[in-house]
């Protein structure tokens, strides 16, 4: 059974159990997401959003659905380098909640930190109110795959004037040592007028089988809001992942998102913000590392659909080995978001023959009073800065590593939590 | 030649002139002097034409005629030549050809035929010379690049060219150091004569050493509140605005 | 300037009439509508084309048919029907391609009144000139003087004749008929164009020029242009193009195909002007047209130079594929469009030896309800160690009911590579404007000023006598455009 049969598959076994659930208020959405899937499938290199990034090798995996976790999942849990960090920990292995293992410190009334099968058992009415308006499905297979199967995820609600002191660690981890795993991580993250949040999810895997993630994020910032959002993907051997976010932004609303992803055979990034409101600021930056020969794509997209607005985004990669990457930034300044300021770069360097980068920063412009520029670099260590470190005695080997660090420190820095710098600056350090 | 009368104007619904009275004679150098914020700069831009002003009261009549009624490119050929506070830069267009697209225009305004290439480099020769202009920076693009001082200079240079009957000079000592400020004040004062005026608008005494005004204003909250001959402007540098505020304040209340 | 100003002005100043859109009557000889076996055959006999050359048309047609039309592209249009298209109209008459006395005068006087002069003394000095009218080449002329040099400068239905030899090793060899459905349709059924030959070690002493103008009505034009610079040889070529108004669009879809030897250097330059509909966007010229370059030899250069004003439609990418070591592309390219034009277009830079470069400046301006898109790539393969690219793209609207895209592909597998690329997009500036106004000059000619300085670093890539044409063209494209 292929990926797409297995959806099907799946899909035909909750139908059978449907009945017994009649409290399902996804019922609708998962039908509306089904009949999507079928009909948009999974994408394929034909599709331009997709010409440099194969599913081939997803496609044609068969996965298990287990509920089952092995100690390597738990002990690799324990390791966790972001465990150092005071957060609202959330565990999340193979798609499930794992209360026990999450730690929620901060759980007052009026702020909700949570897992959606909770909340959807509350009968909240936020999830009436948000869920499923915000990461489009119609065209979309992936996200009406996550849809119409899904299952788990992080819910987030932060009311009006509140801060939530801690950061909010989404600990995401595949445990692929019986089975292929499958796992569908849906989150929703409310953030309310003037409020502000900020949220860590970080991506592990365990185990010698291939594992496909496939998440949607919907991150809804209201007026005057701020979020601070940082991931951390480090999925090693052969995990897949599928990252679709999505920000929808209201009036003056701010956001900083960090991607910095240091490992993980396939990854395919699609981060988009929805600027809905005046006066919105959206920070994006990215760093990837290649290796091996993986394959790290970041698709990202950035909607000015409002006069007044601020987009900056970088995004840098260090590309190793065999490995590829692919950068695809659209900013799409729509009719009448006057007075828009965007800005995109993307820097690369490649250390090896044998790496490919293919890079694509566009613009879509139908306002005329906008200032935007865009930029894409490609090429190797500076030859003149590497002397200068080598004039002042540094072996040429510790001057690459000088600098390789400094280059990908920029985007690190970006992160506001000083702790978690620390910990992703050794990671990239040892990595380098 | 320029007669304004009870000059009223705002911006976006802010009042900022207060009813300005002012007559300029042919041969004449008129300073308006004043605090920042006073309106010396939309008075200059009203005059230009500049459009976000909206004119609520009085009038503007330039050789007896209303140039309120008039595009700023049809008062630029009537004679009136603003030189900028802040000059404009404009990517890949040449000095040279900004000029003579300028030029004639004018020409074509007051009907004549286009100048003759060699009659243009000639003018342009001399007006250099005249003011001591580096010829490099006629072949450069217009402003792109240029210092301060070289802008301000730039407009001076312009301002020779296109030999306007009023000349306006919006706060050109701004930014320029002491031999700049010399260089400029010598070209306008080559460029003085019995048929043009000047009105210099400046926040400080120290141009008016160098360009010896016959009537110097004090605007102050959108109204001329004081004028005098070049003398009112030592007693200024020396006093300071603050005299001129505590003045304006009593008589209010 | 406050909207209420905007507005006005675009009403106030009218859109200049496209000057070129008068109509020459003349008997014609055309084919009949549409498109078949028939038609290929009946083109290539009334060229006398030999056998080879006949057979290379069907290969191309039978590879069309199975073809789709593309649909990748930034826009939409109408759907063309191939099969009400006329695909040859010669003016009836026998020519005598050497002697311009048996060119009928009609001709002449419509050359004219295009600017081209084909009489010998009128001529531009300093330019030969290939005039095309419709499908087939009128006159060459400063022929006999590039003879003396070796170089052959003809239309390709003559080369075909006369130099069966360079026509068999290269037409083709860069844009075979397999590459695109616009690409097959023209080895098909072209008609004629330009056929350039630089023998080595010639540097070419003139500017070599064609014109194109279509004026029957429902004809396409498919020209088929040949360069082929020799070892150490230089040249640099232009080629101008006009259409009448007409109200149906018509289709243009021409193939050129330069190869560059050791140490050779094609110039290639267009002012393409062909008619762009009206302000509604009826009628104008689908301009899909195919243009490649092999820099085949070391330390050769390519360098295309393009100045786009006309056209309904303009959708072409003029390339370069680098195989010689140290080899250089350039791309230069001015895009204007108004009212509801829309041009897709950019450049493909393949770098495939060692120290190859390329360098591409791109300069968008949008006006009224057009859109106008940069699409480009630049390829990097595994073998071009030290390839270098520089790329800027620099796009300006006029009005808010336009739009500016960009589409920059950057494909590198090679780690000594060094790839920039800078984009920016900007409106004319209200203070740039005032600027003007407050020195005498009135805002649609500002307009053309800072639009030229804009595109400055194109413009000067022209020959000279084009780089004032070219300006001109400029500004009266975007007349009625001020906002």
């Amino acid at each position: 059974m292929n990926l797409q049969e297995q959806i099907q598959h799946d899909f035909r076994k909750y139908l059978a159990h449907e009945n017994n659930d009649s409290s399902e208020i996804f019922a609708q959405l998962r039908h509306k997401a089904i009949a999507e899937f079928e009909k948009t499938g999974l994408p394929n290199i034909k599709n331009e959003e997709w010409k440099y990034t194969n599913l081939r090798n997803i496609s044609s995996l068969s996965f298990n659905s287990s509920s089952d976790i092995s100690n390597n999942a738990k002990k690799l849990l324990n390791e966790n380098s972001l465990n150092a960090i005071k957060a609202n920990h959330l565990v999340f292995i193979n798609g499930r909640f794992y209360n026990d293992l999450s730690n929620i410190i901060e759980n007052d009334k009026s702020i909700i930190i949570s897992n959606l099968e909770t909340e959807r058992k509350n009968n909240s009415v936020h999830l009436e109110k948000h869920f499923g308006k915000y990461a489009k499905i119609e065209g979309e297979g992936l996200n009406a795959m996550n849809t119409a199967l899904l299952n788990d995820g992080v819910f987030v609600y932060v009311p009006i004037n509140q801060k939530v002191e801690h950061p909010i660690l989404i600990t995401n981890i595949v445990d692929a040592t019986e089975f292929n795993v499958l796992s569908q991580p849906r989150n929703l993250i409310l953030v309310e007028k003037n409020s502000s949040v900020q949220i860590i999810e970080n991506y592990l895997s365990t185990g010698i089988n291939a594992s496909f993630t496939n998440v949607v994020n919907e991150i809804f910032v209201d007026e005057n809001a701020k979020v601070e959002h940082y991931k951390i993907q480090q999925q090693c051997g052969e995990s897949y992942q599928n990252n679709f976010t999505q920000f929808f932004q209201n009036t003056s609303s701010n956001i900083n998102q960090v991607t910095l992803t240091l490992d993980g055979a396939l990854i395919r990034n699609n981060l988009h913000f929805y600027m809905n409101g005046e006066n919105c600021n959206s920070l994006l930056y990215g760093f990837y590392l290649t290796e091996k020969n993986n394959h790290i794509d970041n698709h990202t997209r950035v909607d000015h659909a409002s006069p007044n607005c601020y987009s900056d985004e970088k995004y840098k990669g260090i590309l190793k080995d065999e490995s590829t990457a692919v950068f695809n930034g659209k900013i799409i300044v729509h009719v009448d978001a006057q007075k828009t300021n965007a800005y995109q770069r993307n820097q690369n360097i490649l250390l090896s023959e044998t790496a490919t980068i293919n890079t694509k920063p566009q613009l879509e412009i139908f306002a005329d009073d906008v200032k935007c520029t865009h930029g894409a670099t490609i090429g190797r260590l500076d030859d003149e800065q590497l002397f200068y470190l080598q004039s002042r005695g540094i072996s040429k080997d510790s001057a690459r590593r000088i600098l390789l660090n400094a280059f990908a420190d920029e985007i690190a820095e970006r992160i506001k939590i000083p702790e978690l710098v620390q910990i992703l600056e050794a990671e990239i350090e040892k990595k380098l | 030649m320029l007669s304004i009368k009870n000059l009223q104007a705002e911006i976006e619904g802010k009042q900022i002139l207060n009813g300005i009275n002012l007559e300029v004679k042919a041969g004449e150098i008129h300073a308006i002097m004043g605090p920042n914020g006073s309106g010396k700069s939309t008075l200059s831009a009203i005059i230009a034409g500049r459009q976000e002003y909206q004119v609520t009261a009085g009038s503007i009549t330039f050789n007896g005629k209303n140039i309120l009624e008039m595009s700023p490119e049809a008062r630029a050929c009537e004679g009136v030549f603003l030189a900028f506070q802040y000059p404009i830069e404009i990517p890949g267009v040449s000095s040279i050809n900004f000029l003579r697209t300028a030029i004639n225009e004018r020409r074509k305004y007051n009907g004549l035929e286009p100048i003759e290439a060699t009659d243009f480099l000639k003018t342009m020769r001399e007006k250099m010379e005249l003011i001591k202009m580096d010829k490099s920076l006629t072949s450069r693009s217009l402003n792109e690049g240029f210092s301060g001082g070289e802008k301000k200079r730039n407009e001076i240079f312009q301002m020779a060219m296109l030999e306007p009957t009023l000349a306006i000079l919006d706060e050109t000592d701004s930014g320029l150091d002491i031999d700049a400020l010399r260089l400029v004040s010598e070209g306008v004062n080559k460029l003085r004569n019995k048929d043009n005026a000047f009105v210099v608008i400046t926040h400080y005494q120290r141009l008016l050493d160098y360009i010896i005004p016959d009537f110097v204003h004090v605007l102050y909250k959108g109204r001329i509140v004081k004028s005098g001959d070049k003398s009112l402007a030592l007693e200024l540098e020396e006093k300071g605005y603050d005299w001129i505020k505590n003045e304006v304040e009593q008589v209010n209340n | 300037m406050s909207k209420e100003t905007e507005v006005d002005i675009i009403d106030q100043v009218v859109s200049q009439e496209y000057k070129y859109g008068f109509t020459t009557d003349i008997e014609m000889e055309t084919a009949p509508k549409g498109l078949s076996e028939d038609i290929v055959r009946f083109i290539s006999d009334k060229k006398n084309e030999p056998e080879w050359m006949l057979n290379w048309r069907l290969k191309a047609y039978r590879h069309w048919l199975k073809m789709e039309e593309p649909n990748w592209q930034n826009f939409n249009y109408p759907q063309i029907n191939y099969q009400d298209i006329i695909y040859y109209a010669a003016p009836k008459q026998k020519i005598q391609l050497d002697s311009l006395d048996q060119v009928d005068p009609e001709l002449l006087k419509t050359f004219e009144k295009l600017g081209i002069s084909l009489q010998e003394q009128k001529r531009l000095s300093g330019v030969a000139v290939d005039a095309v009218f419709d499908s087939v080449s009128i006159a060459t002329t400063f022929k006999d003087q590039l003879k003396e040099k070796g170089i052959i400068f003809c239309s390709v239905s003559e080369a075909v004749k006369e130099h069966p030899e360079l026509v068999k090793k290269y037409l083709g060899s860069v844009v075979p008929y397999t590459d695109n459905y616009f690409a097959a349709l023209n080895a098909a059924v072209f008609s004629d164009g330009s056929f350039v030959y630089i023998p080595k070690g010639v540097r070419c002493p003139m500017e070599l020029s064609t014109y194109f103008r279509i004026n029957a009505e429902n004809t396409g034009q498919f020209e088929r242009t040949l360069i082929i610079a020799d070892d150490d040889s230089y040249v640099s070529y232009l080629e101008g193009c006009t259409a009448p108004k007409r109200d149906e669009n018509q289709l243009h879809a021409a193939v050129v195909e330069l190869v560059t030897h050791d140490n050779a250097e094609i110039k290639y330059s267009t002012v393409q002007n062909w008619y762009p509909g009206d302000k509604n966007g009826k009628g104008g010229i689908f301009n899909f047209v195919t243009k490649r370059g092999s820099c085949e030899g070391k330390n050769s250069k390519i360098s295309w130079t393009q100045v786009e004003t006309g056209s309904a439609i303009t959708w072409k990418y003029p390339s370069c594929i680098l195989k010689g070591e140290n080899s250089t592309g350039e791309f230069f390219s001015v895009a204007v469009t108004n009212n509801a034009q829309i041009a897709d277009t950019g450049t493909k830079m393949i770098h495939i030896g060692k120290n190859s470069r390329s360098r591409i400046v791109s300069k968008g301006i949008s006006a009224g309800k057009s859109h106008n898109s940069y699409r480009g790539l630049v390829k990097i393969n595994k073998k071009a160690l030290n390839a270098r690219n520089h790329t800027q793209c620099d796009s300006m609207l006029i009005g808010n009911k336009c739009g500016a895209h960009t589409f920059p592909y950057i494909e590198v597998n090679n780690k000594t590579a060094t790839l920039e690329h800078e984009a920016s997009t900007s409106k004319i500036g209200e203070d740039q404007l005032f600027y003007c106004n407050q020195r005498g000059i009135p805002t649609d000619v500002a307009i053309g000023l800072i639009v030229n300085g804009f595109c400055r670093e194109v413009l000067n890539q022209l020959p000279m006598e084009f780089a004032v044409e070219a300006q001109k063209l400029l500004a009266v494209s975007l007349e009625g455009s001020v906002g």
